[in-house]
């Protein structure tokens, strides 16, 4: 790829983040117009803001990847990612917004008139919001590295600079239109190339089927392994080694490997000639990284149990969804509860819209790309496409557009991440003076993802945005469908079944990202249910939250009636209600 | 408060019922390797329609819940 192009690419996307961002400046200048963009951004507007900060790096790169890597079943999540929208629309959407809150804290607070509940869910909150954050650094560090040449740990730090800057300087209102012109920008990158990458692989002479499989190399390709895999080969393959393979160092040799598991050094550059089928990766255990029956569903790459993994993956996307901070925090900001459901609705929309080009490049990447299956790197594949397929001076400028949407894609959801958690840890964490306190609050919200992942840049953190969604499922999920529609709720019982849900299900990734796991754990229906926990902590979430409600009847705060009128009913036709009481926030 | 959830309810099991099956539905198809044409319906249905299916099923759920609104709202102005 064309540095100068890649550099230059990015650099526009970041200027433009940091000059619209700073035009909000001049505007923002109550508490109340920091948070929430004083309540009055139009609903097509917040519509555009909210997918432009949904659509994180792992929708941009990663589903693209996960589709070329291990095939159709990897499209659940975008469908789900999607689907999420709905539940929120049908079952929050309007009565959170007449809620009055800013934040989910707020929302307990007001609705359990519990101070410990508020502190639950802060800290519930600004946990799920570093998990989200962590990939989007790491993210950042491939692109960049991949554009510019830069070194892993630059790319996240540039970025959380950035976010800094843009969040602390403008708060909400320069936000929104960050995010709305970050998701056009996002569209564009990946339609307009989508259009070319189409047109050329139509007009190539030997098009090959996009559901073939095995993928084969369709030109004389060098691939340079980082790090040491084991490939598994099915027919005697001819290569060309520089490096070591199997423990045997070659330079230029040529060699000829029996089917059967080999290890490949990391550093070793294997070079193929066309029409060689792409030999297919490893797992450390043995268990298959999954090319073999790409095309077809429940295939599931490496997981035993794939049916169990679907539903999985279904239950932590279409219930995960409502329970991310930075999802939520915007619905605050429409001007009442119909218009935050006419914004989901085009949120759907535009994401649905959105979600209909990954998986082509997934498509295309397998085709074209197939080096990117063996390196394991195929997050790169809608990055190098553009140069793959078109070439020349126009392959260049396209895969300068993708790289300016990679950067927008991480850009819009860090800082749209770090802006709730700053909110949470501002109001409820440090003791609250307003303005002043919320940038420091922005300053630590970022700084802790940043020390994680550079100091932690190997951890297996694409994990991390499937752990946020089921955390987020197991605790919120049952809080606000409870919260909202269920007046028995009470505050030992929320406060336990956030804790049961959103403790189990964090306890759960965290074992399994946390390494290799020995003994009965590593695999098999236990190491299953451990990686996808979202099927049975969501339904302990609920089940502890209502029993202990049931248990703690007689506390029942005194004014539920009250705050479900406010929930449900809508709101006067001129919008003049008193506003509600916010503790830690200076009213204007 | 009824009415809106019971709304609620159907919206989410419409989309239970045409997303949720989908899994298992999937998983009785034939086998890819015998007929290549199951492997495209998965792409065809995962990748493009269930999009549009979610728009509308949302933009069903904002009409009537709008108008429930508005009944009540009615209701509580006559009586």
């Amino acid at each position: 790829m064309n540095q100068a192009y890649g550099i230059v690419a990015v650099s526009a996307a970041v200027v433009a983040t940091l000059v619209i961002g700073s035009t909000g400046l001049r505007i923002s200048r109550t508490t109340s117009d920091f948070y929430v963009a004083s309540r009055t951004v139009p609903p097509y507007l917040n519509a555009m803001a909210i997918s432009g900060e949904y659509l994180s790096a792992a929708s941009f790169l990663g589903i693209a990847g996960l589709v070329a890597a291990q095939g159709v079943e990897m499209l659940w999540f975008p469908v789900g990612y999607a689907a999420g929208y709905l539940v929120l629309l049908v079952f929050v959407a309007a009565p959170l917004r007449r809620s009055g809150a800013y934040t989910l804290p707020d929302f307990a607070d007001s609705r359990l008139e519990s101070r410990a509940a508020r502190r639950v869910a802060s800290v519930l909150v600004v946990g799920v919001g570093w998990l989200y954050l962590l990939p989007q650094l790491q993210g950042a560090g491939l692109t960049l590295g991949l554009v510019t040449g830069a070194p892993r740990w630059l790319g996240g730090v540039l970025v959380a600079v950035v976010v800094t800057l843009a969040v602390a300087a403008g708060g909400m209102r320069s936000i929104t239109f960050v995010q709305a012109f970050q998701y056009c920008l996002k569209l564009t990158a990946l339609l307009v190339p989508a259009v070319f990458l189409v047109l050329a692989w139509h007009g190539d002479p030997r098009p090959a089927g996009a559901l073939d499989e095995p993928p084969a190399f369709r030109r004389h390709t060098r691939v340079t392994v980082e790090t040491t895999v084991l490939i598994r080969i099915e027919a005697p393959l001819r290569t060309v080694v520089s490096g070591a393979v199997d423990g045997r160092g070659y330079d230029d040799g040529r060699l000829v490997l029996e089917p059967g598991v080999h290890e490949v050094r990391g550093g070793t550059t294997l070079r193929f000639a066309p029409g060689t089928p792409v030999p297919e990766r490893e797992s450390g255990d043995g268990r298959r990284d999954g090319a073999s029956s790409w095309a077809a569903p429940l295939s599931g790459g490496r997981d035993d149990h794939p049916l169990y993994t679907t539903y999985g993956l279904i239950f932590a996307t279409f219930l995960g969804t409502m329970g991310l901070p930075h999802v939520l925090v915007r619905f605050y900001t429409n001007p009442d509860g119909r218009a935050a459901r006419r914004t989901t609705v085009i949120v759907l929309a535009l994401v649905g819209g959105f979600y209909l080009l990954p998986p082509l490049y997934g498509l295309l990447g397998r085709i074209y790309a197939p080096d990117l299956l063996l390196t394991g790197t195929t997050d790169a594949a809608v990055l190098v496409l553009p140069e793959r397929l078109v070439g020349g001076l126009g392959g260049d400028l396209l895969g300068a557009l993708v790289a300016a949407g990679a950067c927008a894609a991480f850009l819009s959801t860090a800082s749209g991440l770090t802006l709730s958690v700053a909110g949470v840890l501002s109001q409820d964490v440090l003791p609250s003076l307003g303005v002043r306190h919320f940038r420091l609050a922005t300053l630590l919200a970022v700084a802790v993802p940043v020390t994680v992942s550079v100091a932690a840049s190997k951890l297996p953190v694409a994990n991390a945005v499937g752990l946020a969604f089921a955390v987020a499922a197991s605790s919120f999920c049952p809080l606000l469908l409870l919260g909202i529609w269920w007046r028995g709720l009470t505050a030992p019982g929320a406060i336990a079944g956030l804790l049961t849900g959103g403790g189990s299900a964090l306890a759960a990734v965290a074992l399994t990202i946390a390494g290799p796991l020995t003994g009965p754990l590593s695999d098999g229906w236990a190491h299953t249910l451990l990686a996808w926990p979202a099927v049975w902590s969501v339904p302990l979430g609920f089940l502890t939250m209502i029993l202990v409600s049931l248990a703690t009847r007689d506390r029942i705060p005194a004014g539920t009636e009250a705050v479900m009128a406010r929930l449900h009913l809508p709101e006067r036709p001129t919008g003049q209600d008193a506003p509600p009481t916010r503790r830690g926030v200076t009213t204007p | 408060m009824r009415r809106q959830l019971r709304l609620g309810l159907v919206a989410f099991g419409v989309l239970v019922a045409l997303l949720g099956l989908l899994p298992l539905a999937f998983a009785a198809l034939p086998d890819p390797a015998d007929s290549p044409g199951s492997a495209l319906i998965v792409w065809a249905v995962l990748g493009v329609a269930a999009y549009p299916a979610l728009v509308v099923i949302g933009r069903w759920y904002v009409v009537r819940a709008e108008r429930n609104e508005r009944d009540a709202a009615d209701r509580t102005e006559g009586g």
